[in-house]
């Protein structure tokens, strides 16, 4: 099997697959563009990348290399977070900061698998939270003025007469 | 890496495009709770593509009589249905009213096997002037009730300049007793929305006068018809499928391209008039008759060396 070479933002490079590498569709995009030989010793940098990251991911690819495509999405089905398989809920048990800027690798390198399966788990992590629970597990600000927050109330109240 | 320093960046480093993505997998309520966590999460919950379409599920959501406020706050819903809806008529204009942020944006409005009661939201001036605000509707699908209620029509056919494409009507035999929509009516939809296509479905009702009388006005548009008769119905008396096809055909052979006929065990030889609309109907694409053929197998061999010469595709059924 050719290897081609990914170079992370911080410089590491990391020798995979071609295979495992194409399961990022912003990777075989660019193989196919550049037209890159498999015999040449290219390196594709990815600069929106770094190494710690870059290495969860391809260790992400190489688990999951066999698996057939992932489903077109049904828009009218509602969609389920508790079908995440034990390795991948593993392989997610990090902190948040990883898991944040493994959803934006996953998004920027068009790994819809990966990206799925860590939107899912932030879904987990969310469901059933008011939102001051909300801000507290994510560390977010409540930016809302104070007559935007009585508009709510406002809201809120019409939705509940009876 | 230090995850307190990480978490801090969700509010100002993860793309919005992003948080919508993950509120693609959380239910209605927690959205609602994420709406109101601040400013980016609510303005995420705004984005198109996690609202392409809106279904009301009565039992699950709405039975404890709660708007959910997640509607109205959102301004670029495009579909609204009301299907199987069994609701009292406040809780109807309720929900139209929630979903009026999205005046300008809903394009199809669908409202279908309403259970008919005598209070109902969908005959009332009300409702009409919800109607009249959809102002950008371009498919609309109504039981005959609510389509031949007062001023809906002349509503629609006022609005719908430019964007309406599509009314779907939906007929079955509790609408003989509804009001009549007059033939007048029809050509000012008709002349206000040239390119409005219209489709009727009728259910359970077979007799000719019923049909051409109440519901068959000469200046419909009308682009696709079925009919659809139960088996309940007395073979005896007479049905005049023949006249309802001959009057299919004398007033919309120009516009039908979908026919659908599902009649059964008619007992009339209609053989030549299946034929007569095969070959007379230009733009017909789909023609599907559930129903008895009398004599031998020359019509469908007419048909079928009709269609090696006709255009578009024809579908049999036999």
């Amino acid at each position: 099997m050719p290897n081609i070479k990914l170079q992370s933002s911080d410089g590491e490079t990391f020798e995979v697959d071609v295979e495992i590498a194409k399961c990022s569709v912003t990777i075989k995009t660019m193989l196919e563009d550049l037209g890159m030989d498999d015999e040449e010793e290219e390196v594709v940098p990815l600069p929106n990348v770094n190494s710690a990251i870059l290495r969860k991911v391809i260790q992400w690819a190489t688990y999951h290399k066999d698996d057939p495509p992932p489903p077109e999405d049904d828009e009218n089905k509602e969609k389920r977070t508790d079908d995440i398989s034990s390795w991948d809920a593993d392989f997610l048990k990090v902190d948040q900061g990883t898991l944040f800027e493994l959803i934006l690798a996953a998004n920027y390198l068009d790994i819809k698998g990966l990206l799925d399966v860590t939107c899912k788990t932030v879904a987990n992590m969310i469901k059933g939270k008011a939102p001051e629970e909300i801000r507290k597990t994510f560390n977010i600000k409540n930016d809302f003025t104070a007559s935007k927050k009585s508009r709510f109330v406002e809201e809120n109240e019409w939705c509940e007469e009876k | 890496m230090s995850g307190k320093n990480m978490a801090s960046s969700w509010q100002d480093l993860i793309p919005i495009e992003l948080l919508t993505e993950i509120y693609k997998y959380l239910p209605r309520c927690d959205r609602l709770s994420c709406s109101m966590v601040c400013q980016m999460w609510k303005e995420a919950l705004n984005r198109k593509s996690l609202w392409k379409k809106i279904v009301l599920c009565i039992d699950k959501d709405f039975l404890g009589v709660k708007v959910d406020i997640s509607y109205r706050i959102q301004t670029k819903l495009e579909k609204l249905v009301f299907h199987n809806t069994n609701l009292p008529k406040t809780e109807c204009l309720k929900i139209l009213d929630a979903c009026m942020g999205s005046r300008n944006t809903v394009e199809y409005l669908e409202i279908h096997n309403y259970f008919y009661n005598f209070n109902t939201a969908f005959d009332t001036d009300e409702f009409v002037d919800y109607l009249r605000k959809f102002a950008y509707l371009k498919e609309l699908k109504v039981d005959y009730f609510i389509f031949s209620a007062n001023k809906v029509i002349d509503t629609i056919a006022e609005n719908g300049r430019n964007h309406l494409k599509s009314v779907e009507i939906f007929i079955d035999e509790t609408d003989i007793h509804s009001s009549i929509v007059p033939d007048r009516k029809w050509r000012k939809l008709k002349k206000c929305c040239p390119k409005v296509k219209v489709s009727i479905s009728i259910k359970n009702i077979c007799h000719y006068e019923q049909i051409r009388f109440i519901f068959l006005m000469k200046n419909i548009p009308l682009n696709s018809f079925s009919m659809h008769i139960g088996s309940k119905y007395n073979q005896k008396r007479s049905r005049s499928f023949e006249e309802t096809l001959t009057h299919l055909l004398g007033n919309y052979w120009k516009t039908l391209e979908f026919i659908n006929l599902d009649i059964k065990n008619n007992k009339e030889n209609i053989d030549d008039l299946l034929f007569q609309i095969v070959r007379n109907c230009p733009r017909l694409k789909r023609f599907l008759f559930d129903g008895i053929i009398n004599e031998d197998m020359n019509v469908l061999c007419e048909i079928c060396r009709y269609k090696q010469t006709a255009r578009g595709k024809l579908f049999y059924n036999l």
